[in-house]
C-alpha cells in the first residue's frame, strides 16, 4: 500500500462514517468570532444524543472542567471551539473504539486526565486543549482500523505474536503509523497546530515544531497510563520515555503520585466516564 | 473517589463531587454527608450516578499487580529513566495496598 493512497482515504470526508452530519459540519469549522457560538451551540444541540453525552462529559469532576456548563454554546464560550470540537469528535467515535481495540477509549480518557493534569502543573496557557489532543491521541488507529480492517488486524495480530509495541506492527505493515494518520486527521478538520501536533508526534515528540511543550505532555502522560497499565492501546508494554522530553518535563515524585492517584479515582468511575 | 449507582449510596458515605439537577443547579456540594433524605432527593432529580469519597479494596493481589507492572516494563528496562518511572509506579501500586 502506498501512503498517498492511505493518506486520499484518511482525509476522505467520510473516512469516519459515525461522526454525525452535525458534528461534522463542526468539525470543518475554523475559528469563528464568540458572537456566533449561540447560533454554533444551536446546530449542534440538535444532535441530542451527542450533547447530552457532551455536558454529562464537561460536568464530570473528573475532568475538572470549569463549573457548570448547561449548554453547549456555553461549553464553546468557556472551552473553545477548538476544544468542544475534540471532544466532539472523541465522544464520536466511542464505540468504534472500543470495537477497534476494546480498552482503547479508557486509554484515551486516562492519558486526557493525566495531560490535563501535568498541563496544569506546568503552567501551559490551555490546558483544556492539551487534554483534548491527548484525547484524540489515538484516533488514527480508528481511521486506519475502518479504512483498512484486514491490514489492521494484522498490525495487531503482529504486535501479539511478535511482541512489538503497536506502532511498530503499523509502520510494517502500513510504512506508517497511526501518529502520521492521526495528524492527518487533525488537519483536515482545521485544528490549530498546537493541538495537531501533539496527535501527530506523540511518539516522536522531537519532531514538533510548535507544541514541543503539549507534545511532550501527551508524550508522558500516554507512558505513564501504559505503565499503570489502565486501558488498551494495542499492546502492553511501555515504551522508552523520550529522554530530553521527560528531562525538560522535571516531573516530581509527588506530581507523579498525584497524577496517579487521579487515574485510579478515574478507574473506579469508569460506567459514570465511559458514557 | 469512586462513582456508584444511586441504588447502592448508603447513609453516612460522603459526596466527592457535587450533584446537579437537568438544569445545572447544584442540589447538594461536595463534602455532603449522604441520609436517607439526601438519597430520596437525588433519587427524584434523576441523578443516577453518584461520586463518593472512598475507594474499593483492590481486587487483586499486590504481588500479581507487582509482576504485571514488570511484565510491561520488560522492553524498557535499560532505557534511560525507566527504571525511575517504573519506581515510582510501584510504589503509587503499593500505596494502594495500605501498610503491607
Amino acid at each position: 500500500m502506498k501512503p498517498q493512497e492511505i493518506r486520499a482515504k484518511i482525509e476522505s470526508l467520510d473516512a469516519i462514517p459515525a461522526i454525525s452530519p452535525v458534528v461534522r459540519r463542526l468539525l470543518l469549522t475554523v475559528e469563528r468570532p464568540t458572537a456566533s457560538y449561540t447560533e454554533l451551540g444551536e446546530i449542534i444541540s440538535k444532535d441530542q444524543a451527542i450533547t447530552a453525552k457532551l455536558l454529562r462529559m464537561v460536568n464530570s469532576p473528573i475532568y475538572g472542567f470549569p463549573g457548570r456548563i448547561s449548554s453547549v454554546s456555553q461549553a464553546l464560550i468557556l472551552l473553545g471551539l477548538h476544544v468542544v470540537k475534540g471532544i466532539l469528535l472523541g465522544l464520536s467515535v466511542v464505540e468504534i473504539m472500543e470495537k477497534t481495540m476494546m480498552g482503547l477509549w479508557e486509554h484515551s480518557l486516562f492519558t486526557a486526565i493525566a495531560a490535563k493534569t501535568i498541563a496544569i502543573k506546568k503552567g501551559v496557557p490551555e490546558p483544556e486543549e492539551v487534554m483534548t489532543s491527548a484525547l484524540l491521541h489515538d484516533i488514527g488507529k480508528v481511521a486506519l482500523k475502518i479504512n483498512f480492517p484486514a491490514e489492521y488486524d494484522q498490525a495487531l495480530s503482529l504486535a501479539d505474536s511478535r511482541d512489538l509495541l503497536i506502532r511498530k506492527a503499523e509502520d510494517d505493515i502500513f510504512g506508517l503509523n497511526h501518529s502520521t494518520a492521526g495528524g492527518w486527521l487533525a488537519r483536515q478538520w482545521n485544528f490549530p497546530v498546537t493541538l495537531a501536533e501533539p496527535i501527530a508526534y506523540h511518539h516522536k515528540p522531537a519532531l514538533t515544531q510548535y507544541a514541543p511543550q503539549q507534545t511532550a505532555i501527551v508524550h508522558v502522560a500516554d507512558l505513564l497510563v501504559r505503565a499503570r497499565g489502565f486501558g488498551f492501546g494495542g499492546d502492553r508494554l511501555v515504551p522508552p520515555v523520550e529522554p530530553r522530553v521527560w528531562e525538560s518535563l522535571r516531573l516530581s515524585e509527588e506530581d507523579i503520585r498525584e497524577i496517579l492517584d487521579l487515574l485510579e479515582d478515574a478507574a473506579h468511575s469508569v460506567e459514570a466516564i465511559t458514557l | 473517589m469512586m462513582t456508584v449507582s444511586i441504588e447502592t449510596v448508603r447513609p453516612g458515605m460522603v459526596l466527592a463531587g457535587s450533584v446537579v439537577n437537568e438544569a445545572g443547579m447544584t442540589l447538594f456540594g461536595k463534602g455532603t454527608v449522604i441520609t436517607d433524605v439526601v438519597i430520596e432527593r437525588m433519587r427524584s432529580a434523576g441523578a443516577a450516578l453518584v461520586m463518593i469519597e472512598g475507594r474499593p479494596t483492590p481486587r487483586k493481589p499486590l504481588n500479581e499487580e507487582l509482576s504485571m507492572l514488570d511484565e510491561r516494563f520488560r522492553m524498557v528496562h535499560e532505557a534511560p529513566h525507566m527504571a525511575e518511572i517504573q519506581e515510582m509506579v510501584r510504589r503509587h501500586i503499593e500505596s494502594l495496598y495500605g501498610a503491607q
